[in-house]
């Protein structure tokens, strides 16, 4: 009970945090900005070169969108437990979280679900904007399928892609717990990498061997391609299925990785004394 | 640039800034030039293997490439360090809002695709805006020094360069007005160096 209640005590932390100290409504407008802007300029990306190629399709920008939207998504909140470090350190937070034993995993755990929430919120407004300001703007119908069940199946997407981004959190997190130089950078590295090795904006058959093969099995490739299955015209359940039993497969696989590689992380951390340590 | 004061004050530095003998606009000045130079080998390095990955259809004349490149940074740090002045009024507030507006600016000024011009998807009226911000004239320039088939230039380049030299002595000098009107009000009322306000 007590880490519930440590994990439900850090989502509000972590609301308030996302929302930058200001109201809601405000902090939540803010936060959409982004993810909208990033969706409608890899579409026009798309509009504009495929246009110039005289070979614009619906259906490739349906595929764009909703990669587009998803990666924002993931990259917002993946990186949370990372930053949640690195900013502790800065700010004196974390090394207070350590005088309560065993609170680190909790805090990071309610500090990602805190900016999970909010990000599945922001994606899914600006999801929406986008479909209707670029079927007006294109003048095109985008071959969306909503349906109560097509939704319910994304967010069910969402929620088994908590399992894989958490995983990446925590990986990076048992780096930032040493690193004392450019570890705030670290995610944004990482999510660049993911825009290109989860099909977020093109298949990744498309990379060459053996890197598509390893893009191939990844859990946030997988997700993405559930997502599609389940939100555009022409995907299946059975499909949906088969991609969401694999996105969990390996979202188990890097949480065990991660969880693993954080608590020897942390361990060490304490021996060391580098809990806090914020110059080299 | 903009938000380097805001986390400087974050981390204590700001303080050692003003207690010492140098301007400030001085210290933004070096750290500009750090940055420059900081970016600069990792952006050669990323134009390198679009180069050699794509090969795309292009025809650089290089002269015109490195001037406009190099007044585009000059412009956009100048900037930059008019913004800061921000920071150091609203801080927190401040960086909220470059959050906020960092995507947005990046889809008008022509970052992803060209956004003025003839084949800018854009109406003239966002194109017209989007101009105000020295990025999107950078980004046209440099599309035309490097010589894309574009057919009809916005604006023909040697203007562009014109107008971007122009931008970065304009944004210079006020930011060296705004930062010493700012560091002058901060030393009065003693929140030159509050950290959250």
């Amino acid at each position: 009970m007590s880490v519930l209640r440590s994990i439900v005590a850090s989502v509000r932390v972590g609301w308030y945090r996302e929302f930058n100290w200001t109201n809601p409504f405000l902090g939540f407008s803010m936060r959409t900005v982004g993810p909208l802007a990033g969706v409608i300029a890899a579409s026009n990306v798309y509009f504009v070169g495929s246009s110039a190629a005289g070979s614009f399709s619906p259906s490739q920008l349906a595929f764009i969108l909703i990669g587009a939207a998803l990666y924002t998504h993931v990259a917002a909140y993946s990186w949370v437990p990372t930053l949640a470090i690195a900013e502790g350190k800065w700010t004196y937070v974390f090394p207070q979280v350590f005088i309560s034993p065993h609170s680190s995993l909790p805090y990071l755990t309610g500090r990602t679900l805190a900016s999970f929430f909010s990000s599945t919120l922001t994606v899914i407004v600006s999801l929406v904007l986008s479909f209707f300001v670029l079927s007006s703007v294109f003048n095109t119908s985008i071959p969306f399928v909503v349906t109560p069940l097509s939704v319910t199946l994304l967010f069910f997407a969402m929620l088994v892609n908590i399992l894989a981004a958490f995983g990446l959190g925590l990986l990076l997190s048992a780096y930032a717990l040493f690193a004392t130089k450019f570890e705030w950078a670290l995610p944004t590295y990482v999510a660049g990498l993911l825009m290109v090795f989860s099909e977020a904006l093109f298949p990744v058959s498309f990379l060459p061997h053996p890197v598509s093969d390893i893009a191939n099995v990844l859990p946030f490739t997988e997700f993405m391609r559930a997502s599609r299955q389940a939100m555009i015209q022409g995907g299946d359940l059975y499909a949906y299925f088969s991609y969401i039993g694999l996105a969990t497969l390996g979202g188990v696989i890097l949480l065990g990785i991660g969880f693993l590689a954080f608590r020897y992380a942390e361990n060490r951390a304490r021996r060391l004394g580098v809990i806090d340590k914020k110059t080299a | 640039m903009a938000s380097q004061f805001n986390w400087d004050k974050q981390v204590g530095l700001f303080e050692i800034y003003i207690s010492s003998p140098a301007p400030i606009t001085a210290i933004l000045v070096g750290m500009s030039l750090g940055g420059i130079l900081g970016t600069a080998p990792s952006a050669a390095m990323v134009a390198l293997l679009g180069w050699v990955i794509f090969a795309p259809p292009i025809h650089p004349f290089w002269p015109a490439v490195v001037l406009v490149f190099s007044l585009t940074l000059a412009s956009l740090y100048a900037m930059g360090m008019a913004l800061s002045s921000l920071y150091l009024a609203y801080g927190r507030e401040a960086d909220s809002v470059n959050e906020a507006l960092h995507e947005p600016v990046s889809l008008i000024s022509g970052v992803y695709f060209p956004s003025v011009g003839a084949i800018s998807p854009f109406p003239f009226a966002i194109q017209a805006a989007a101009s105000l911000v020295p990025l999107t004239i950078g980004m046209d320039a440099l599309r035309q020094s490097l010589g894309f088939p574009i057919k009809v230039p916005f604006i023909p380049l040697y203007i562009e360069a014109l107008i971007l030299a122009l931008m970065a002595l304009i944004l210079l000098l006020a930011s060296s007005r705004a930062l010493r009107f700012l560091e002058n009000k901060g030393r009065r009322t003693g929140s030159i160096a509050v950290r959250q306000r």
